[in-house]
């Protein structure tokens, strides 16, 4: 690999066998029938309880048991804002945490196969080849020093057994997919002769260099004009459907997520709070995080009253006890939310968020009781 | 929401121009310009929120330092209520303009405490020498910062919202009636986005003020303009009321910007989205004629007669009246 694979940076043994994993901590996936979406049968990826902290001078508790299953051709979105831990998940799945951060519980599972106890050779050929990746910023993810033909020939024949000249051509072919002018000629440019967009672009057609049946994309828009945010949504969608790629699409951006992902994971402080379709949480969002979350973003086709959430985002080297959003709820029940961490509720067909206000323990203000806004307590 | 009193505008901008040269050999010869400001022109009102929306290298940023003074124009005129505001020499006039910058965490001083920080700009005018701290606290207070708390604070020590209301209140201090602001959200949460735009919205009611508002983000523009200019290239391609603009952009370009935003739905449709392709081009070398012309969907269905005029007339807009400023065949005639 002549390039610097992003991948490369993984550091192995992160993992502390000794930090035993609570296993009543919530934030599991509801039981529930492997029939929606995808195909039936085992998951492609399935993460459970998983836990990861960085060991600094103090600990920061940046994913604290996160739990959820990926079918094969899925498209997942997790949304957030900075400091909830959506990265520094999808970096755990695939050995890409770096000391001080370890793996503290949980399990990730590949097709059935462990990937946290797994040695750092399976996890490099793993990555790049079953899994692809894509980050933010791609242009510095490219050496500066090669040509970027160079560095999607090695990585096509790190994963597949093919000449230099076969490999050349399907670098050529990869480009062309990923829909830069060219490909003969840009292939021989270097990184810096790039621009932002067609450097994402580039990035993208080296990920799919192992021909991945899951695409993790992080903030793949993040930085790029929005014409290029446009571009790389539409190539998105295109690559996903033409390929039946699964697909988990990180973003702090809902706009982007909900243009792509049909399943959206909505994490705050390390923990998932919401989990649904698309339409459940856009359109009849639970938990109070969301709700606020929702109506702080300013919309394109109308002015409305925004409403911020007071405060900010907490420590996670001190996290707020029971539900680590309390602090800044608007209808939190003190005495309950700050000393339980909530249950998981369920509104049906997989749509769950975890809020004690749905609960008969909670004497707070929300009126989220009536009717049909009353979920069901999952019972474990 | 505009105040027009009758009275002259606030801001006058007449054919802003900011080249920058380009040299090329080992003698450095000068053998072009790169045009990041080309010749514009605008007027604001007192009291009113004009926002600068447009892609990276369209020169809103650099249009926003050259207006204020930060960095000499090539030509052009910008007045403040009448007085020249490019003169250098003119501190009266320059303290009125006060500017809030991106990204809060690269612009505050951090071996200065916050209350120094915001002291800052009364030490160098030599105002308020009398109580200038219970001054100081006062503003922390109108920007919501709890002075008794953050007073002595150190940026370190701050949430990036936090440096953003600290970046504010420095720019209150000299009591300014304009106050540009390039990106002044960008860097920030959307929750914390939030927080700052009401903050922004209530200054504005409290003492008046007027804001420029340079951004590239179409949501923001909607949130918190009166009137929106949409450049490209160094050039005003459309200007007018955010909700006519926004409502029925006429300009290609806007349409297609517009049309580019990833909207938040549970329902997403590909179809009805116009295609911006391609990148934007290289100031240093632009297209010909209409510079806009290679990423047109326009142009795409001009008959070859129309086309060739695009490529080969410069649109922009002698008079500077209607909204759309820089199109051949909009609106339609």
């Amino acid at each position: 690999m002549t390039g610097r694979d992003p991948t490369e940076a993984a550091t192995d043994g992160a993992r502390s066998d000794g930090a035993a994993n609570d296993p009543t901590a919530d934030g599991g996936e509801p039981r529930r029938p492997p029939t929606e979406g995808g195909a039936p049968g085992e998951p492609l990826l399935s993460v459970e309880d998983l836990t990861t902290r960085f060991h600094v001078d103090r600990v920061i508790s940046a994913v604290d048991g996160i739990s959820y299953e990926l079918r094969a051709g899925e498209t997942l979105g997790i949304v957030g804002e900075s400091g909830s831990g959506k990265s520094v998940s999808v970096r755990s799945l695939v050995g890409l945490v770096e000391e001080p951060g370890r793996i503290d519980g949980g399990a990730v599972r590949w097709k059935g196969a462990d990937l946290v106890g797994a040695g750092r050779r399976t996890l490099r050929s793993i990555r790049g080849a079953e899994i692809g990746m894509v980050f933010q910023n791609a242009k510095s993810a490219f050496d500066p020093t090669y040509t970027v033909g160079e560095q999607i020939v090695e990585a096509v024949r790190a994963h597949r057994d093919l000449s230099r000249r076969a490999a050349r051509e399907e670098a050529e072919g990869l480009l062309a997919e990923v829909g830069l002018p060219d490909p003969a000629s840009n292939l021989d440019a270097y990184p810096h002769e790039y621009s932002g967009g067609m450097a994402q672009r580039a990035m993208i057609a080296m990920s799919l260099a192992g021909e991945p049946e899951l695409l993790i994309a992080d903030e793949p828009t993040t930085g790029l004009d929005v014409s290029i945010q446009a571009q790389i949504i539409d190539l998105f969608r295109r690559l996903i459907r033409e390929r039946e790629m699964a697909l988990i699409l990180i973003s702090h951006d809902l706009g982007v997520v909900s243009q792509v992902a049909e399943r959206i994971l909505v994490m705050y402080a390390g923990r998932i709070v919401e989990r649904g379709t698309r339409g459940q949480i856009l359109e009849s969002p639970r938990h109070p995080y969301t709700r606020s979350f929702l109506e702080s973003i300013p919309d394109v086709d109308r002015r409305k009253e925004l409403s911020s959430i007071p405060g900010s985002p907490p420590d996670l080297g001190s996290p707020p006890s029971g539900c680590r959003f309390h602090p800044r709820c608007p209808v939190a029940d003190a005495g309950l939310c700050d000393a339980e961490r909530p249950p998981p509720i369920d509104f049906g067909e997989g749509h769950t968020a975890t809020c004690h206000a749905y609960t008969d323990a909670y004497a707070g203000e929300a009126d989220f009781e009536a009717g049909s806004e009353r979920g069901r307590e999952v019972t474990r | 929401m505009s105040r027009d009193d009758g009275a002259g505008p606030l801001l006058s901008v007449r054919d802003l121009r900011k080249y920058y040269p380009v040299t090329s050999g080992v003698l450095g010869r000068r053998t072009g310009d790169v045009k990041a400001v080309d010749g514009v022109s605008f007027e604001l009102r007192a009291g009113e929120t004009l926002a600068v929306v447009g892609e990276s290298g369209c020169g809103k940023s650099t249009m926003a330092e050259t207006l204020i003074g930060l960095s000499e124009a090539t030509d052009g005129e910008v007045l403040f209520r009448g007085s020249s505001l490019t003169d250098r020499t003119d501190r009266g006039v320059r303290r009125e303009v006060q500017m809030v910058f991106q990204d809060p965490f690269s612009t505050l001083n951090e071996r200065m405490t916050v209350g120094r920080i915001v002291a800052e700009p009364l030490v160098i005018h030599g105002e308020r020498t009398e109580d200038r701290e219970g001054y100081v606290r006062d503003l922390l207070d109108t920007v919501g910062l709890d002075p008794s708390r953050f007073y002595r604070a150190f940026p370190h020590e701050l949430s990036g919202g936090q440096r953003q209301r600290v970046g504010i209140a420095r720019a209150l201090a000299l009591n300014p009636s304009l106050v540009v602001a390039d990106e002044p959200v960008s860097a920030l949460d959307v929750s914390i986005q939030a927080q700052i735009l009401e903050l922004l919205a209530d200054l504005q009611a409290e003492f008046g003020l007027t804001y420029l508002v340079i951004t590239h983000d179409m949501s923001v523009v909607r949130q918190i303009a009166d009137r929106v200019a949409v450049m490209y290239l160094g050039r005003i391609v459309e200007l007018g009321a955010v909700d006519e603009v926004f409502g029925d952009p006429q300009h290609p370009y806007t349409e297609a910007l517009l049309s580019s935003v990833p909207r938040v739905t549970a329902d997403p449709t590909e179809d009805r989205r116009i295609r911006l392709e391609g990148s934007p081009p290289d100031p240093a070398d632009p297209p010909s004629g209409c510079n806009f012309h290679p990423r047109c969907h326009l142009y795409e269905e001009l008959s070859a007669d129309e086309r060739a005029r695009c490529e080969r007339e410069d649109p922009s807009s002698e008079d500077g009246s209607g909204r759309c400023l820089a199109c051949h065949f909009r609106p339609g005639s």
